[in-house]
């Protein structure tokens, strides 16, 4: 139904580009893909819109993923971000670290942890994840324990390893 | 109940218990305070996590109205602007293959360049088109070290044929001037300069050919000679070029850079009553009434002037509004 397409996009939008982002880290190119996705939702009407838009939206970001390894755009890209943080140099630079260790750390997460985590942060319940991710529904809070405790201690020992001593708390 | 793991706990705080599951476990918690400590560690383990992802996220832009999706012109668009060494390779191979179309000697050339369009009245959808112009241009100044490099290099490598090559396709819908527009026959006159009227055959016969012959490059005071009057281009825009038809002295075009990756052509020649262009316009008239425009004309002051490029009629025709003598 479209109505109900255009009540997920009122509250899902800004959800589906930050997932895509923390995916393709490149904040234009994931507004293109979230656009793209809601753009198919409204050629396909599907049942439920919301985990049918994250489904797709997961794999435009692999296939973007794909390309951009195929194309060694990785150092580009992480250059061209601080053309969308808005505020001082300093802050931007700051900014730009953060998102980096983010990143890193991200990384370190198994490819099915990392996805529960940034579904159940793009706000899908836990049965959304479990039908995205294949898990058993019953697994999904451990799979979220388990990708929050690695994603905390990657990134605070990722700040170690950088050289910032104090962390952030 | 013995001592609660760490996935429910996990669970219970991110509210996906159900009832029967919460309530027992706040219960156990209340009476356990190993249980009742983990929980707490947990909780704050659940805000770092957050935190932490929090400090990655764009910085939020408002969404496009949702209607603006729908239309298949912004998605190809959005492709054209974001994959542009793609876009320009698939234009390439698409103007080979019409162009030996249009240069085999048996094939049917004549159903193809049939005017099929040029309506003036322009399709809802595409009163967006404005608008994505302007996106447009912001996302090439967004993008301007990455994707524009890009895509300047492979403007750069091609020749310059390559901007004519990739408007062929619109050479074959061109139409003829719907009568409204054809009837004044004195082209200084005023009203007519805002006329919007449709490409002739004249013209389009001669873009046929642009595939293979080199229209020559001219300069700017032999424009003025050929036309009778200061060649015409859209004030602001880089002039790429001014060349001259191989085959018709009289029809110059220029050539201007939209952006790195978009040129737009301004042919022109000073503007005649042409009978055998108005017949053959009455005669393709009614076909003329659905299909959008994508190639406009006008006359500007002594000159017919028509615009091509790889733009939606709403954008070319916004730019053609804008034509003026060159300085």
């Amino acid at each position: 139904m479209p109505e109900d397409i255009a009540e997920v996009y009122r509250s899902t939008y800004g959800a589906l580009v930050r997932f895509l982002y923390r995916k393709v880290w490149d904040a234009e190119r994931a507004e293109d893909l979230a656009q793209e996705a809601f753009a198919r939702a409204l050629v396909h009407r599907p049942e439920k819109a919301r985990g049918w838009l994250f489904v797709v939206a997961a794999n435009m970001a692999r296939d973007e993923a794909r390309r951009a390894a195929r194309e060694k755009r990785h150092l580009t890209l992480l250059k061209s971000e601080s053309d969308f943080v808005h505020g001082s140099p300093e802050e931007a630079i700051d900014a730009d670290t953060q998102r980096t260790h983010v990143r890193a750390a991200l990384e370190q997460l198994t490819p099915r942890d990392r996805e529960a985590l940034l579904l159940w942060d793009s706000g899908l319940s836990y049965d959304e994840i479990a039908a995205q991710t294949g898990l058993a529904r019953g697994a999904v809070g451990t799979t979220l324990a388990r990708a929050r405790r690695r994603l905390v201690e990657a990134y605070d020992a990722g700040l170690a390893g950088g050289g910032q001593h104090v962390a952030r708390g | 109940m013995s001592h609660v793991d760490e996935g429910t706990l996990h669970a219970y705080l991110d509210g996906e218990l159900s009832p029967p599951e919460h309530a027992a476990l706040e219960i156990h918690i209340a009476q356990c305070a190993p249980c009742s400590a983990r929980l707490a560690e947990e909780r704050s383990l659940i805000e770092r996590a957050s935190a932490v992802l929090s400090a990655a996220r764009p910085s939020e832009r408002p969404a496009p109205p949702l209607n603006e999706l729908a239309s298949p012109r912004r998605r190809g668009r959005r492709i054209l602007g974001a994959r542009l060494p793609f876009a320009w390779a698939a234009t390439v191979v698409l103007a080979l293959g019409i162009g030996y179309y249009l240069h085999a000697p048996e094939s049917p050339v004549a159903p193809a360049q049939e005017p099929k369009a040029v309506a003036t009245n322009v399709p809802a959808a595409d009163k967006l088109e404005g608008r994505d112009l302007q996106r447009r241009r912001d996302v090439r100044s967004a993008r301007s070290r990455e994707e524009v490099s890009d895509s300047a290099a492979s403007v750069s490598t091609e020749p310059l044929t390559t901007g004519t090559v990739a408007l062929q396709p619109r050479a074959q819908l061109r139409g003829a001037a719907p009568v409204r527009a054809a009837e004044p026959a004195a082209p200084s006159a005023r009203h007519v300069d805002e006329a919007i009227v449709q490409a002739d055959n004249r013209l389009a016969g001669l873009r046929g050919r642009l595939v293979s012959s080199q229209w020559t490059v001219i300069s700017r005071g032999s424009a003025r000679t050929l036309l009778g009057a200061d060649p015409v281009g859209i004030p602001g825009l880089a002039a790429r070029g001014i060349r001259r038809s191989p085959t018709d002295a009289a029809t110059i075009v220029v050539e201007q850079q939209l952006d790195s990756t978009t040129v737009i052509q301004l042919f022109q020649r000073a503007a005649t009553v042409d009978g055998a262009a108005l017949g053959f316009s009455q005669r393709f008239n009614a076909q003329a009434e659905r299909a959008p425009a994508e190639r406009l004309a006008r006359y500007v002051g002594r000159l017919r002037v028509e615009i091509a490029g790889p733009l939606t009629p709403d954008s070319l025709n916004r730019l053609l509004e804008q034509v003026q003598p060159l300085p």
